[in-house]
């Protein structure tokens, strides 16, 4: 059985990395598939605010990270979706190194590293220190996330950054700036946007998963703009489709693994 | 050896003080108390003895700083400028004197990302999709 395993990489924090994952689960889930959400991110345990069934690793030592693959070589579950914390630096991306990626692809088990850039220089040099020690190794989906401004010239205009546009393919997904406001109330609610929107119990001011909404969120129009919000990630997404899902090709870029 | 200005009377022993410290282990502030008081008769309290070590020391960070070290009298308790902590880049013209640096800092190529101009961007861009039709 296939199992993909989807990790958040970069060392910098705030650049946007559970945000990404937020989006990418509720994405997923819309398909119908159930990825298995594992939160190694101890400090912050971002994930589980969001997504209480998520699994919470600790992280005591560099094999702990040894859940991922092992949960991946059961073949139970074909998504696992991992939450790195911002800051594990160099002791996760050591324990990378480790694996054996060749024998896992053998095995069904591919990786997908997420990155996430914002237009902080130190979010674009932290990813790109983890795409120069994996390489070709795993498959990436990089989301530029324009909350700190809309244009990110260290991913654009570097040399270090177009040559991994050049030579491995990322997908992109840009997540645009969403209202302070809104993102504020979200974040304060443990709400995500595909919760609020699908939300059959708005009269009894619940999300679709019985969370309470607070005041602003169950307006008419401000959810029709997170509604379109959303859209826009979800089409960008549709074309990583081939990354979630190996066995369905699809058109597009990515790796492809030899 | 105190009076004025005012001078300590650890003074003459600091190099023996400084000594014992030095060693590994170090001898500790109450035998160097007791060796004081029964080699050289001087009777001073153990926070005496490293409150005389902690001012040398300072003395000495500054005159490492590019300062002279100064007599008691003349040592100012302000904090160093903060210019004496200025990390000094390569090429710059208004460099510190060496006796003033405290580090150094190189940059670092690997943690450094290189920003292209428009030419230089399309110039890799096209040679890197050249590089890529070239491989199998």
């Amino acid at each position: 059985m296939n199992s993909t395993i989807l990790f958040t990489a970069g060392a910098k924090g705030g650049s946007g990395k559970s945000t990404a994952a937020r989006f990418l689960i509720t994405y997923l889930r819309e398909l119908g598939a159930e990825p298995l959400l594992m939160d190694l991110d101890d400090e912050n345990r971002t994930l589980s605010r969001f997504f209480p069934e998520a699994l919470s690793v600790e992280i005591k030592k560099k094999s702990s990270h040894d859940v991922l693959v092992q949960t991946a070589l059961t073949g139970n579950h074909p998504l696992v979706l991992a939450d790195l914390k911002a800051g594990t630096g160099r002791d996760v991306l050591e324990w990378f190194l480790d694996v054996p990626f060749e024998e896992l692809r053998a095995s069904q088990v591919t990786f997908v590293c997420l990155g996430s850039i914002t237009s902080s220089p130190d979010s674009v040099q932290s990813f790109l220190n983890w795409v120069g020690e994996l390489r070709d190794q795993v498959s990436y989906l990089v989301f530029k996330n324009l909350k700190d401004g809309e244009t990110l010239p260290d991913y654009e205009d570097t040399h270090e950054a177009i040559r991994f546009r050049k030579q491995l393919n990322p997908v992109h997904v840009t997540i645009p700036r969403l209202d302070e406001e809104y993102q504020t109330e979200l974040e304060r609610l443990n709400l995500t946007i595909s919760e609020l929107i699908d939300s059959d119990q708005l009269q009894e001011n619940l999300s679709a998963r019985g969370k309470p909404l607070g005041d602003i969120l169950p307006q008419l129009l401000l959810r029709a703009r997170l509604r379109n919000f959303q859209r826009r990630i979800y089409q960008q997404l549709d074309d990583a489709g081939h990354l979630f899902f190996p066995a369905q090709k699809q058109k597009g870029s990515g790796i492809a693994h030899g | 050896m105190s009076g004025w200005p005012f001078r300590s009377k650890l003074a003459p022993f600091e190099r023996e003080i400084a000594e014992l410290r030095r060693q590994r282990p170090p001898v500790s502030y109450r035998q160097i108390v007791q060796r004081l008081k029964e080699q050289h008769g001087i009777e001073v309290t153990i926070n005496g003895v490293f409150a005389f070590l902690r001012t040398r020391r300072k003395w000495d960070r500054r005159a490492a700083a590019g300062r002279k070290r100064t007599a008691p009298q003349e040592v100012s308790h302000r904090r160093p400028a903060p210019s004496a902590v200025v990390t000094n880049r390569p090429g710059d013209s208004n460099q510190a004197t060496p006796s003033r640096k405290l580090f150094n800092y190189t940059y670092s190529n690997t943690y450094n990302l290189t920003r292209l101009t428009p030419e230089e961007k399309v110039a890799l861009e096209k040679r890197l999709d050249e590089e890529r039709k070239r491989q199998p």
